[in-house]
């Protein structure tokens, strides 16, 4: 039994880098993370492309290994754990993709690959696996005579449940969610956005939920973790964040929300480019803060120090030293 | 840490999934490459050659109307109503020889495909797979015999292990590993990066029942394409090899070694030993090579 | 008007079925104006986007109707592929939404840009090459003498859709047409370009087309709009009318959609309409909250019809849906 207390996962200092062939060159995935999660909690991990989060996603279940760093499920260590203990260990935590399609083996029925993590972890019998994959696809509101069809017959919504189903089959604590619904129709993903809040409540799930979607986020997580360039630049209570973003970047970022509201055209033509310039390159990294080409408050000390996080309040982090002097804009509603 | 807002209720009823939104799966890749060679009359008539000729590989010998060893007087007679064929110079008659043929010259070709196959997935499976020096080195070796001149390495096997049908399957093989292990590797490089292989991996699968499991039945299609062609290759090699004396003994019936026997007589104007042969042997090899066809273009490969 | 399309209608054809992907569109655009044209997936907006052009996918064809640029037939005019490839890129620019393929990768992009210059120009040489730095420069490409030489791969994403706005405005045309132009890009890179294009089309004097899926680039860009559903364009409305008084089923299921708002019963139901058998009546009478027998949904099909100054709806339930939306947008 463990105590409520202790965090479903514990990311401390995880870092991942990728050689690049033919260079001596890495390219800096992600740098530096560290989160905690406690059971029935989502954090949502937001980011434009090349902000790491899908590798820190990848990471946490050991699909990728850190090069340094460490990942730690219900306070076990399965960063250094060999090949057999961490296939073990995998029982505790699922992932959903993002393209429902590519994540199911097309020769395969789907019915037979969300029994997989049943075979491999229970030893029911093969009578009882299908009853549970009844029970599964039942679960998450897909009709039972889905299981002994192709993958290729299901509408992608359809598909992206029975994703789910196979993530549950193993009775995780933790979900890694990656963009489970951005290859989805509206409706499809109203639909499975509905069933994960409610397996959430039933069952204590706790969810890493990655995202470029601002206003998803907003909606569906408790806190967020906003990446850039592989660093989190910010980590608090979504509300906070959300209403009084404090990182420079993630000023922008939600100032570059386009909000599907005409009257709020004017207040964004009085506001300006947020950010100027492009992203630098992962693999030349500047020595200082990430931000500093683009950056309007940038100053030396911003170029010249590497910047760690520093608590702005009582929930929130922000690594930027000249957050708590630097004005916070009240973000707009939605 | 507190919550800060509650989280949103997902009591709302999910929509019932009519089963009309489900679409109607197709059939699987296999049933579309049986369909595609049911559609056409071109495939069913490859199809019918290829049986055919199975079935004379099986029962060739039983059928043939005259022994096919034994020497006989009636030599060198054109073709008849009592031989249809004619007979050849040791009075054996062609017809029943060129339907025993089938027996030495079809087994061969299946047997080297399949050896081919085999080996050459499996390498190219666990050297792509599991990688690491030795995978690499199992690749280079391969490279490296795909790079020999076909000829020169049938002549090294030759000479190691001498003349004979296990010679011929075994050059045949050799000759073909290397491609079926790069079909396979280019498959799994494909594949391996797949989500579905990395959703696998989390749900703790093992690699080596990834690699059989998930990966394998992926990788398939080109392999099954490209065996049909082997084949139709395999059955013209049997009877080059044995036309240049590297292959069965005479008088065991052989297309090959039948049409290398009759080649001197044709100038003398007896060109049926050599000629039924040869027509039977390109038959063959059509219809396979037509059924190769089909499925390639079935499972949506080229060449 | 600079820019009016009259009853367009496209159809694709298959061995034995035709499906109607446009049918009979309306629409026009005026200088310095930027006009959306939204709908969900499948409601032809992209096989129009093509037609402007006189384009069609290979098994497509226009058949009807006509597309004026300045007075001047391009569609419909009997104007000969040879004229329309003088116009297309000249007086039209088309920007899609997959920035990768619309750029050669073995040549530079400045290379690309100048020859799409000189092509309709005839100005060769250092003028076309000028030319081109210019535009890169207009469309927010800093450094732009050195991004000349760039080949596509070395470029981000944003930057290389950015090439391809350029390459699209290098000879300053009247009307530049975007399709999901910034779809695939980031938040704050979209937001860049959407802001620079904007002002580069107003600085040079052309119309803009937007076609999207997505309401907040519209919201926020958009004078004024056209809703499409199933081939037809099913209202009308200047932006913020059409956002605080929707009188179309397809539009207040769009804007319901994007605006997480709690009711799901006035969204459309089901899959979108089968361009091969369409009913008689409205088309969407199948899919409609809104449906009833007694207005005629069922038998005659809606004509554009107005309800509020250049606010037109396709619809014979206008009115309800009008009051039912206005409750809840508020």
């Amino acid at each position: 039994m463990n105590a409520k207390n202790q965090p479903v996962l514990r990311v401390s200092h995880l870092s991942k880098q990728f050689p690049i062939r033919n260079s001596r060159k890495l390219v800096h995935a992600c740098d530096d993370v560290s989160l905690e999660l406690f059971s029935g909690q989502t954090l949502g991990l937001i980011g434009e492309s090349g902000s790491g989060k899908t590798t820190v996603g990848r990471c946490v279940l050991r699909l990728v290994d850190p090069t340094s760093g460490s990942v730690s499920l219900d306070s076990v260590d399965i960063t250094r754990s060999a090949k057999r203990e961490l296939r073990r260990l995998r029982q505790r935590i699922q992932i959903v993709f993002q393209e429902p399609t590519e994540s199911f083996n097309p020769v395969l029925t789907v019915g037979s690959q969300i029994e997989v993590s049943l075979k491999v972890f229970s030893q029911l019998s093969s009578a009882d696996r299908k009853r549970r994959v009844a029970d599964l696809l039942d679960r998450v509101g897909v009709p039972g005579n889905v299981a002994g069809l192709l993958p290729a017959a299901l509408p992608a919504g359809v598909l992206q449940k029975c994703s789910i189903a196979r993530a549950l089959a193993s009775e995780p604590r933790l979900l890694v969610l990656d963009e489970p619904t951005s290859a989805l129709a509206p409706e499809a993903e109203a639909d499975v956005l509905g069933l994960l809040t409610r397996l959430q409540r039933d069952d204590g799930l706790a969810y890493l939920f990655i995202s470029h979607d601002l206003s998803l986020v907003r909606g569906f997580c408790d806190f967020v973790a906003v990446m850039y360039l592989g660093q989190i630049v910010e980590l608090g209570p979504k509300a906070d964040v959300y209403r009084s973003p404090r990182h420079p970047y993630t000023q922008a970022l939600l100032a570059a929300v386009l909000h599907p509201d005409p009257r709020q055209r004017l207040d964004r033509a009085g506001r300006g480019v947020p950010l100027k310039g492009e992203i630098p390159s992962p693999i030349d990294l500047p020595t200082g803060c990430y931000l500093a080409s683009r950056c309007r408050y940038v100053t030396e000390r911003c170029r010249a120090e590497r910047q760690e996080l520093i608590p702005i309040d009582a929930s929130t982090t922000v690594r930027c030293w000249r957050a708590p002097e630097l004005p916070t804009t009240d973000a707009q509603s939605q | 840490m507190a919550l800060a807002e509650p989280i949103p209720s997902g009591d709302e009823p999910s929509p019932v999934i009519a089963d009309e939104e489900i679409i109607l799966g197709y059939p699987s890749l296999w049933a579309h490459v049986i369909h595609s060679v049911r559609r056409e009359t071109l495939p069913k008539v490859g199809m019918a050659i290829v049986l055919v000729t199975i079935f004379l590989a099986i029962l060739g010998p039983v059928i043939a109307p005259y022994n096919t060893t034994a020497a006989t007087n009636s030599v060198n007679q054109p073709p008849s109503m009592a031989h249809w064929f004619g007979t050849d110079n040791n009075g054996l008659d062609v017809f029943s020889r060129v339907l025993a043929a089938p027996r030495i010259d079809i087994s061969t070709a299946l047997l080297a495909t399949a050896l081919a196959l085999i080996a050459g997935s499996a390498i190219g499976l666990f050297a792509t797979f599991y990688g690491g020096r030795l995978g690499a080195l199992a690749i280079r070796v391969t490279d490296t015999l795909q790079a020999f001149p076909a000829l020169i390495l049938a002549i090294i096997v030759v000479v190691l292990t001498g003349h004979g049908l296990a010679t011929i399957v075994l050059v045949i093989a050799v000759l073909n590993m290397p491609l079926y292990a790069r079909l396979m590797r280019s498959e799994v490089l494909r594949i391996r990066d797949r989500a579905f292989v990395e959703a696998a991996r989390a749900s703790g699968l093992s690699d080596m029942a990834i690699a059989w499991r998930q990966v394998l039945p992926n990788a398939l299609a080109p392999i099954v394409a490209q065996m049909s062609v082997t084949i139709g290759w395999a059955i013209l090699a049997t009877a080059g090899l044995s036309f240049l004396g590297a292959g069965v003994p005479p008088p065991t019936p052989e297309w090959g070694s039948m049409i290398s026997a009759g080649a001197s007589e044709i100038i003398l104007g007896q060109w049926w030993p050599s000629v039924f042969p040869g027509l039977a042997m390109a038959l063959t090899v059509f219809g396979f090579a037509v059924l190769a066809d089909t499925v390639q273009t079935a499972l949506g490969r080229e060449g | 008007m600079l820019f009016e399309v009259s009853g367009l209608s496209v159809e694709y054809s298959t061995l034995d079925e035709v499906s109607r992907a446009v049918n009979d569109v309306h629409l026009s655009a005026d200088r310095g104006e930027v006009v959306g044209i939204v709908g969900e997936s499948g409601c032809g907006k992209s096989t129009l986007a093509l037609a402007l052009l006189g384009l069609t996918r290979r098994n497509a064809r226009i058949t009807a109707g006509s597309v004026r640029l300045d007075g001047q037939p391009l569609v419909g005019g009997g104007l000969g592929e040879k004229q329309l490839r003088q116009i297309r890129g000249r007086r039209i620019g088309l920007i899609t939404q997959n920035a990768r393929s619309s750029l050669n990768p073995t040549l530079r992009i400045g290379e690309q840009i100048a020859t799409v210059f000189a092509t309709h120009t005839g100005e060769r040489g250092a003028r076309a090459r000028a030319a081109a730095i210019s535009t890169l420069r207009l469309v927010g490409i800093n450094d732009p003498e050195r991004r000349f030489d760039a080949y596509p791969h070395e470029l981000s994403g944003g930057m290389a859709q950015r090439a391809v706005i350029a390459m699209a405005i290098v000879c300053r045309p009247d009307i530049v047409i975007a399709d999901e132009a910034t779809s695939r890009l980031d938040v704050t890179i979209q937001a860049q370009i959407l802001d620079d294009l904007q002002r580069s089309v107003q600085e040079v004097g052309s119309s803009l087309v937007l076609i999207t899926q997505d309401l907040g680039v519209i919201a926020n860009y958009g004078d004024r709009l056209y809703v499409m559903n199933a081939g037809e364009v099913v209202e009308t409305a200047p932006t913020p009318v059409l956002f605080e008084t929707p009188g179309h089923p397809a539009s207040v299921s769009l804007l319901e959609s994007q605006l997480d708002l709690p009711e799901r019963e006035l969204r459309l139901r089901g899959l979108p309409v089968d361009g091969r058998v369409l009913p008689k009546g409205c088309w969407l009478q199948a899919r409609c909250p809104f449906m009833d027998a007694q207005s005629g949904c069922r038998t005659v099909h809606p004509e554009l019809s107005d309800v509020g100054t250049g606010h037109q709806v396709r619809c014979h339930r206008a009115s309800v849906v009008l009051s039912r939306a206005a409750e809840l947008t508020r």
